[in-house]
């Protein structure tokens, strides 16, 4: 007897879901590869929904009590690292691209010094997040509207009431830009380098490799902190437009 | 005919040891194991409550799995039943007939009591 290998959209759609999940957990690419493939085995077999068979892609990942790979504590670290240095370079170059335009020094205020701290205290919860994140991303685009309000309404709000403050330190606009994009870039090549499709693919069991969109998503994660300065610097320089 | 359905708690306690008795003839894949059950009284067993255990005994080192070709794709994922599987079906199956036993005595110990209350 043949079995039909084509899942129908909404099992792919589910399957797809299943190797996100397994890949939050820290299971190996082989593994992956093996239960998504019995999976569509059973699926094809029996005729049967995905969600009925097998309940959530969340639960049932959970409920394989697959091995995780053993980097994988190492891994999220690295994550928290590279999240903090990217939060560095993002706020410091948001506060010295308009300086820098006029020509100017960048005076680094008691309010935008709190604000550096509490986005870093919110990145280090970023790995708890991103589960959360990642099953959201059927939601991408509404994802990087909401971040970019929050980080180009809020913080210009932020800094607009500790505006009559003496600045801390004054810094030139130019190396701090320099520095800040050497911070920002760094982390996020650093992790493409790193975490490249290449890097733990799924395996189809018997065979080669399977088109991954886990590894397409931590891809997309990588430059979240670029997108988002990138986002932040444009509104900076259209306020700065407006205002004068 | 009609199919009882039994307590899941039931299923889940026999699941385990009927899983390894349906391998004991030789290796098959998970939706044979999934009718060999269903056929044999125990309704129909998702592949939501299959795998997980079949995974579990893979770990166990009481089943091995092997892919075999099929035509377009991977083919299908046979289970088989290593030498420890053996050893475990074997131990499983007289702790079970023991259970069974001592639910059994127990209930008609309080069924003759009963019998003998009412007389």
């Amino acid at each position: 007897m043949t079995i039909n290998h084509f899942p129908d959209t909404q099992s792919k759609v589910w399957l797809d879901s299943l190797a996100v999940e397994l890949r939050l957990l820290d299971v190996s690419g082989a593994s992956i590869g093996d239960a998504v493939a019995s999976v569509r085995e059973f699926l094809a077999d029996s005729g049967s929904d995905a969600e009925l068979s097998f309940g959530s892609p969340q639960h049932y990942a959970a409920s394989l009590q697959l091995p995780v790979r053993a980097k994988a504590r190492a891994t999220l670290n690295g994550v928290v690292v590279r999240s903090v240095l990217g939060v560095v370079g993002l706020m410091g170059l948001t506060q010295s691209v308009v300086p820098l335009v006029h020509g100017n020094n960048v005076g680094i205020m008691p309010g935008v010094l709190v604000i550096v701290l509490g986005v870093i205290a919110v990145v280090t919860l970023l790995p708890r997040l991103l589960p959360t994140m990642t099953r959201l991303r059927r939601r991408g685009w509404t994802m990087v509207i909401v971040v970019g309000g929050i980080l180009g309404g809020t913080v210009p709000v932020v800094l607009s009431l500790g505006a009559g403050s003496r600045a801390l330190v004054t810094i030139p606009a130019l190396p701090l830009a320099l520095i800040s994009a050497l911070l920002l870039l760094g982390p996020a090549l650093w992790s493409q380098r790193h975490h490249s499709f290449m890097d733990d693919p799924i395996v189809e069991p018997g065979s080669g490799t399977t088109e991954d969109h886990s590894r397409l998503m931590v891809a997309v994660t990588n430059w979240i902190m670029v997108i988002g300065a990138v986002i932040v610097c444009v509104l900076s320089l259209l306020l700065d437009q407006v205002v004068s | 005919m009609s199919v009882t359905a039994w307590s899941s708690d039931w299923i889940r306690a026999a699941l385990g040891l009927c899983v390894l008795r349906t391998l004991e003839p030789g290796p098959t894949y998970g939706y044979a194991l999934a009718s060999a059950l269903e056929v044999g009284g125990f309704g129909a067993i998702k592949g939501g409550t299959l795998y997980p255990l079949l995974t579990r005994f893979e770990l166990a080192g009481w089943i091995e799995a092997e892919w075999r070709p099929g035509t377009g794709g991977p083919g299908r994922k046979y289970f088989a039943l290593t030498e420890l599987g053996r050893q475990e079906l074997d131990e499983q199956s007289a702790q079970w007939q023991a259970f069974t036993g001592t639910v059994q005595n127990y209930q008609q110990r309080y069924e003759t009591e009963k019998g003998s209350a009412t007389s």
